[in-house]
């Protein structure tokens, strides 16, 4: 009755190293199923695209075969290479000035006994939601041409000129974007500090000023090294703020889009979005060698730090903390005032005129557009990325084509959204695709997408996949490993205990991926200032045609609804979280 | 016939060998332990039984005859308990024992019946309505086990199951478990690295080292007559010496020379309540046959009273030829055993 598998010849019974198949049940073939379906689409969204972005960077303009023509050309042609050291300063001087700033704020709510910490903490969260060329023209207002400051409030003072256009603009907008997320950063490396240390310290005698460099710096250098990583990254690949207060300072991001939409060198286009990724792709990799050494820093025997009485400390850092406040403060009222206002600086009558959008962009079709792509993108986003994540973390079989499956999850994480925009216009617009070293050609079923809103969803997906990816993969890592096998024990199908377990038990990593998905596809640019049509023109892509037209008050206006959505969306995933749960809690300890 | 029948079983980890050729049989009914130390494969051997681990070719796993290699873990029939118990948190204890039932599609009556059953089996019925968070360690175990017995599975296999838990716990539901599982006569295989438990609740023990069954046998077996070194330090404590070894308890320790003992004087003494342990340094030393020059004896609370042993002390050590172990030879690597007299003379 039992099928004779086992082969029992002496040279196969030798070779150990081959492993007995099982069976395939239908459960099992629908679960390798879903396996390679989901490494075929990361296959299909991301290695494919980019793989066509480096053949087009290794083209000429015609489209013939050129080799490393371009990037020589790039490399030794000085006024193709300056975009790249302007992005360099740029990028560095944002992430030191803003890792500083973010390091006192994080210092200041984890060390110190200063009020109001709940309220900073969320402020300090406010520019997370807002696209960057909102800064870019809150700026504008305040130091631009006719800015505030500049103007020395419209002639009633001495007025100040800070050259808002080019390093200096830039560089403000990006600490205003990048600081969330330094701070975030540093907040958690601050709690993660063992107090023993400090009480040796003490213990030998040590100042203030000793305990500083000698504990507190050393406990949190790593935490140093990926915040600054991360607003280096942000900032060398962002399009926003440069777009806005760039003037002729012109950055790679810059650089691309003008080589791309201005002057349709494509072949260009594509080599500058090739050297975008290699910084991204080497501070990723810097980053997560230095998150592996981090791990083994801190022991289940660690104390916590305890906080000392020190009324004096307190008060310099909530002054300090009201100064950032100010700042984001004063910001948020230079990109709102103006909106109520007729003709900025000219004619301060009050209207609401320009949150029609009637003349400008054609009304709320942008914000519209917007706004059906994120849901669209968070609720298939969140749904293929948890999913995604649940195959790779959950599955005992198939060990190697998960790992591949993991790499290609986490690829995106070095990808700039202009890289990713541009290498779909080469791949989604390409009518047929040529097999190398055959003469035989496929037509490209994918064509259909472009100009569709699909492909900006598939661009947003994948450009904010593997951040997702991580929230789903450390949600399902704390759910027991075992769940599986005592199911597959019982003969229950993998697919019930993923619903009836697994997805209930990671409802607020599933909800948190969801508001991720949403909020950036709303602010985004990168990504979708390529790919759009203009039957499917989102609103940050509206925000920077005002711009350009020189609509700043409309522009500022859009900025504001898709900040003002954004909040709406964030403290209604809150309010829903904390229902959850409420409902969790019967089964949590 | 044997019930479950593992032959030539091998499985590697990239060039790691986690288990090599292992051979063993398990009869209807019995309860066999897998005991070794951390790494020697007993948990990927459970899994190869369980189907969650795919053995190398030529390895053979065997059910009542039926040849099982190469079947998932869902048809092959087993309820399963792991160390972390893997209760799903978001369900009470009735809905988690009920979970493989469901499946089947019984009448829900039915389910309901099978589900109080199980709970009723570890004496658990009236906590149905629980989440696992608010049962204790053990009552989290009984519940898997309950879970696990639901499906009634022709075999039962335990991954560790009470080394999560407290002492005294762990001592109680050796017991409950041991006797659940003679009362329903169900085929039982635990991976344990605790020798106490797999001495007191096996009928049989299979120990394991560096990917090797070193040796199978019942407790009994296992304690009095170790085929290897490994399986005699591992179970229990034993004096080694060349070729020869014995336990502690056995030694007879005399305060004046008799034919056959040795001179040793008392270094340490560790009172452990009932009894005592004593650590003593071998004086007459010089013959070859002693390798090592200390030697272990434990000694009852009373006798130490009687022979008034302090530290420094010389005593004589006899070694009764009864509980003197031998290994057998292991592959012609060892020199010839000598007689053990002549050992000990």
């Amino acid at each position: 009755m039992s099928k004779q598998y086992t082969v029992q010849s002496p040279e196969v019974a030798l070779n150990t190293k081959k492993k007995v198949k099982q069976k395939t049940s239908f459960v099992d073939l629908l679960h390798k199923t879903l396996i390679v379906l989901m490494v075929l689409g990361l296959v299909v969204a991301l290695i494919f695209p980019l793989i066509q972005l480096i053949l087009v960077s290794l083209q000429d303009r015609s489209g013939s075969f050129v080799g490393l023509e371009n990037f020589i050309n790039y490399f030794t042609t000085s006024s193709l290479i300056q975009p790249l050291f302007n992005t360099l300063f740029v990028a560095s001087a944002t992430g030191i000035i803003s890792v500083t700033l973010g390091f006192f704020y994080a210092y200041a709510l984890t060390r110190t006994n200063m009020p109001w910490k709940p309220f900073f903490r969320y402020v300090a969260f406010v520019p997370l939601f807002a696209p960057t060329m909102m800064y870019g023209i809150g700026l504008v207002h305040l130091f631009g041409n006719n800015g505030v400051v500049t103007t020395g409030f419209f002639g009633m003072f001495q007025g100040i000129d800070i050259n808002l256009y080019g390093p200096v603009g830039i560089i403000i907008s990006l600490i205003f974007y990048t600081f969330p997320q330094t701070f975030l950063l540093l907040t958690i490396s601050l709690s993660n500090t063992d107090y023993r240390l400090y009480e040796a310290a003490d213990s030998l005698g040590s100042g203030v000023v000793k305990k500083f460099f000698s504990v507190t710096l050393p406990s949190v250098k790593y935490g140093l090294f990926s915040a600054f990583i991360i607003g280096f990254i942000l900032s060398f690949t962002d399009f926003g703020a440069p777009i806005v207060v760039g003037g002729d300072f012109k950055v790679m991001a810059v650089d691309i889009y003008q080589q791309v939409v201005g002057q349709f060198n494509m072949s260009m286009g594509a080599t500058v979005g090739v050297i975008l990724i290699i910084p991204a792709v080497i501070a990723f990799i810097a980053d997560q060698l230095v998150q592996r050494k981090e791990s083994s820093s801190i022991t289940a025997k660690s104390v916590s730090y305890k906080i000392k009485e020190n009324p004096v400390r307190d008060r310099v850092y909530f002054t300090y903390c009201l100064l950032i406040m100010g700042a984001i403060f004063l910001l948020m009222v230079a990109v709102l005032v103006p909106t109520f206002v007729k003709y900025w600086p000219y004619d301060f009558s009050f209207t609401t005129a320009h949150f029609t959008f009637e003349n400008v962009i054609g009304g709320f079709k942008p914000y519209y557009t917007s706004l059906l792509m994120a849901v669209i993108t968070a609720t298939a986003g969140t749904l293929i990325v948890f999913i995604g994540a649940y195959l790779i973390e959950k599955t005992r079989f198939m060990r190697t084509t998960r790992k591949v499956g993991y790499l290609f999850s986490i690829m995106p994480l070095a990808l700039p959204g202009l890289a990713i925009g541009l290498a779909y216009i080469f791949f989604f617009n390409q009518a047929e695709f040529a097999i190398p070293f055959t003469n035989i050609a496929i037509t490209n079923p994918l064509q259909g997408l472009y100009g569709t809103i699909w492909i900006l969803v598939l661009a947003n997906l994948i450009h904010f996949y593997a951040v997702n990816f991580f929230t789903a993969t450390t949600a399902l890592k704390k759910l027991d490993k075992e769940f599986e096998p005592v199911s597959e024990s019982m003969n229950v199908p993998f697919y019930k205990t993923f619903v009836r377990v697994t997805v209930p038990m990671s409802l607020p990593a599933i909800l948190e991926m969801m508001v991720y998905f949403f909020v950036n596809s709303m602010t985004t640019i990168s990504a979708v200032i390529f790919l759009y049509s203009p039957d499917t023109r989102p609103a940050s892509v509206a925000i920077v045609d005002m711009v350009g037209a020189g609509n700043m008050s409309a522009a500022a206006a859009m900025a504001v609804i898709i900040l003002l959505t954004n909040i709406v969306v964030r403290v209604a995933y809150e309010f829903i979280t904390k229902k959850v749960r409420k409902r969790a809690s019967a089964w949590q300890q | 016939m044997d019930f479950l029948k593992i032959e030539n079983v091998t499985k590697r980890f990239g060039n790691f060998t986690a288990l090599k050729q292992i051979d063993l049989n398990v009869q209807k009914g019995e309860f066999v332990c897998l005991l070794g130390p951390s790494g020697c494969g007993k948990t990927t051997l459970l899994r190869v039984i369980a189907g969650l681990e795919e053995p190398s070719i030529g390895s053979k796993v065997m059910i009542e005859g039926k040849d099982i290699t190469n079947l998932p873990p869902a048809k092959r029939d087993f309820g399963i308990v792991f160390q972390s118990y893997a209760l799903f948190p978001n369900l009470t204890a009735f809905q988690n024992v009920a979970y493989g039932l469901k499946n089947k599609k019984l009448p829900k009556q039915q389910i309901k019946d099978k589900v109080m059953e199980s709970l009723a089996l570890v004496n658990l019925d009236h906590l149905h309505n629980r989440y696992p968070s608010q049962l204790s360690g053990g009552q989290q175990q009984r519940i898997a086990l309950a879970r696990a017995l639901a499906i009634s599975p022709s075999f039962l296999l335990l991954d560790e199951p009470l080394s999560a838990l407290d002492a005294k716990v762990r001592i109680k539901l050796r017991m409950e478990i041991r006797n659940l599982q003679e009362k329903l006569g169900i085929t039982t295989i635990m991976v344990t690295h605790d020798q106490e438990e797999a001495l007191s609740m096996g009928d049989k023990i299979a120990v394991m080292n560096n990917a090797s069954l070193e040796q199978l046998g019942s407790p009994q077996e296992i304690y009095e007559k170790p085929i290897t070194p490994f399986v005699a330090d591992f179970i229990g404590t034993v004096n080694t010496f060349k070729g020869v070894a014995i336990r502690p308890e056995h030694v007879k320790l005399h305060t004046e020379p008799k034919k056959s003992t040795l001179a040793a004087t008392v270094d340490t003494m560790e009172f452990r309540g009932s009894s005592y342990r004593l650590f003593l340094n071998i004086t007459n030393a010089a013959e070859d046959h002693f390798d090592k020059d200390t030697l272990i004896a434990d000694l009852t609370t009373s006798e130490m009273n009687r022979l008034q042993i302090q530290k420094g002390r010389e005593l004589f050590a006899e070694m009764p030829e009864k509980h003197v172990i031998t290994y057998k030879e292991q592959e012609d690597e060892k020199t010839t055993v000598q007689p053990i007299a002549a050992n000990f003379k």
